[in-house]
């Protein structure tokens, strides 16, 4: 995925609050009472940010009837753009992400088409088209990678699938036989919408970071409730493809259904072989809140200045977040659909009535 | 053998009258001494009330295939052949409990205490037993 680092305006706003603070915050000033020479302070350019609302275009297909269609993201973003051409005895597909400069394309469908009756059609899919690791080479599947996505992108019965290509006016409507049972209006088979305009009004705009899963763990220690534990959590970055992390910080808070709370606890970058992950382990000197742990609150901070922070009211609930993006637009989303990390700390002791069990997995013979 | 490729549960512990919130989960116990690079497995401490049914959820974490065993025990070590004994048990899927209904809480699939059962976990699809606590 591109990335693209520039500097912006929550920058130069620190910059300058900074300036302001070493102006005020100094222990030497003297009062003058006569002529005082004022301090010569340049301030630094602002930058120009980009737009927080644009409208953005997908490349035109080169020939035939061209049809596209845009999805939005959990965050209310558009994310997600697709590009359609028929000319009546073939079709091709590319789809597209918005990596927050750009449309950036990362698969594509070619394949022929033969008509059945009134706007169905028998598709037969010929090719896959990929983006490879790097974001730079377009390339046909391999017989492997075609055979792993035919099931989810195309059919899961075979290469060859009905479809019906209804279009009025300005719009098409698509449908697809994904389960392979000749119906076109089961609940697995696909259906959209695709119209004639090619742009999209962008809702939100820019970069801005995102979890994909924390954990907080006592890694066993709860079989020595009082004793010292560790938690462990670990954060995710999806766009930092680079080197070097985006992420500034990373800050997690954790509460006990007891009404504990502990932290701020600040994550450390740990690169590995797999990307970059941001985890810490943290030993109490006090594990004596016994019941459900889980990470109430986590913040992520970019480099340029983008942020979310995440926030779960009780270990049942979904995190919701609140987010500003790299050009400085705003949003908030009510369900993320993420569990916060979570950990069960059993209690000192059982308490009258009650007994201590241990429910355990193990491994066995099928679990590889 | 890459330890990733193994069964990843995560153990939920539910009272039988609310199956929404659960009294305690678990991902990893991560007890190398005893399972070596098998650390993916879970464990729940739970002081259970006495008389009182329970319901357990285990769920793989990456939604995917594969094999684990369970076991309802009075204290955290395995008696002797356990482990050794799942390790060489395979199990077919689907397995014996799904005709128990096992994939929601309503199932009938009972776990027993120090009687060690063997699963298989099919994708998307939890597996749910009750715990009776005498």
């Amino acid at each position: 995925m591109k990335q693209k680092v520039v500097l912006f305006a929550a920058f130069a706003l620190i910059s300058l609050l900074a300036i302001a603070c070493d102006s005020s915050g100094s222990s030497d000033v003297v009062m003058q009472t006569d002529d005082p020479i004022e301090p010569v302070v340049t301030p630094p350019a602002l930058p120009s940010p980009r737009s927080p609302v644009s409208t953005d275009t997908l490349p035109a297909p080169t020939s035939g009837s061209a049809w596209y269609r845009f999805e939005n993201n959990s965050y209310g973003m558009a994310l997600a753009g697709e590009t359609l051409t028929l000319d009546g005895s073939s079709f091709e597909q590319t789809s597209y992400y918005w990596d927050g400069d750009s449309w950036e394309k990362f698969m594509g469908l070619k394949g022929s088409l033969s008509p059945i009756s009134g706007s169905d059609y028998n598709a037969t899919l010929e090719a896959i088209y990929l983006i490879d690791d790097s974001g730079a080479t377009w390339h046909g599947s391999s017989t492997e990678e075609f055979a792993m996505y035919l099931s989810h992108v195309w059919s899961k019965a075979s290469a060859t699938a009905r479809v019906s290509l209804a279009a009025s006016g300005t719009s098409l409507a698509y449908k697809r036989d994904q389960d392979g049972n000749g119906a076109l209006t089961d609940a697995l088979d696909f259906a959209t919408a695709f119209t004639t305009t090619p742009s999209t009004t962008l809702t939100g705009h820019g970069k801005y970071p995102w979890v994909n899963y924390t954990s907080w763990s006592f890694h066993g220690n709860t079989a020595q409730a009082s004793s010292s534990a560790g938690p462990d959590t670990i954060l995710s970055e999806c766009l930092d493809d680079s080197a070097s992390s985006l992420v500034a910080s990373v800050v997690g808070r954790a509460k006990n259904q007891n009404g504990a709370v502990y932290g701020p606890i600040s994550y450390d970058c740990v690169p590995d072989g797999e990307g970059i992950e941001w985890e810490k382990d943290y030993t109490f000197a006090d594990v004596s809140y016994g019941g459900l742990w889980w990470l109430y609150e986590d913040v992520v901070t970019y480099k340029n200045g983008a942020t979310v922070t995440y926030r779960a009211a009780d270990p049942w609930s979904h995190y919701s977040a609140t987010y500003k993006t790299d050009t400085g637009y705003t949003g908030s989303i009510a369900d993320c659909g993420l569990l916060p990390g979570q950990d069960y700390m059993p209690p000192d002791t059982a308490g009258a009535g009650k007994t201590v069990k241990y429910i355990r997995t193990l491994v066995n013979g099928s679990s590889g | 053998m890459s330890r990733e490729k193994y069964t990843d549960t995560k153990l939920y512990l539910y009272s039988e009258d609310d199956t929404t919130k659960w009294l305690a989960v678990n991902d990893d116990w991560c007890s190398d001494l005893e399972f070596g690079d098998y650390t993916l497995y879970s464990t729940i401490q739970y002081p259970f009330e006495i008389g009182k049914k329970y319901l357990v959820k285990v769920v793989d974490i990456n939604d995917t295939e594969g094999g684990y065993s369970i076991i309802l025990q009075n204290d955290m070590n395995f008696a002797a052949g356990v482990l050794a004994g799942a390790r060489t048990t395979m199990v077919s899927s689907p397995d014996t409990y799904e005709a128990m209904n096992d994939d929601s809480p309503a199932t009938t699939n009972t776990l027993i205490a120090d009687t060690i059962q063997h699963h298989s976990l099919e994708s998307g699809d939890p597996d749910w037993m009750a715990i009776t606590i005498d």
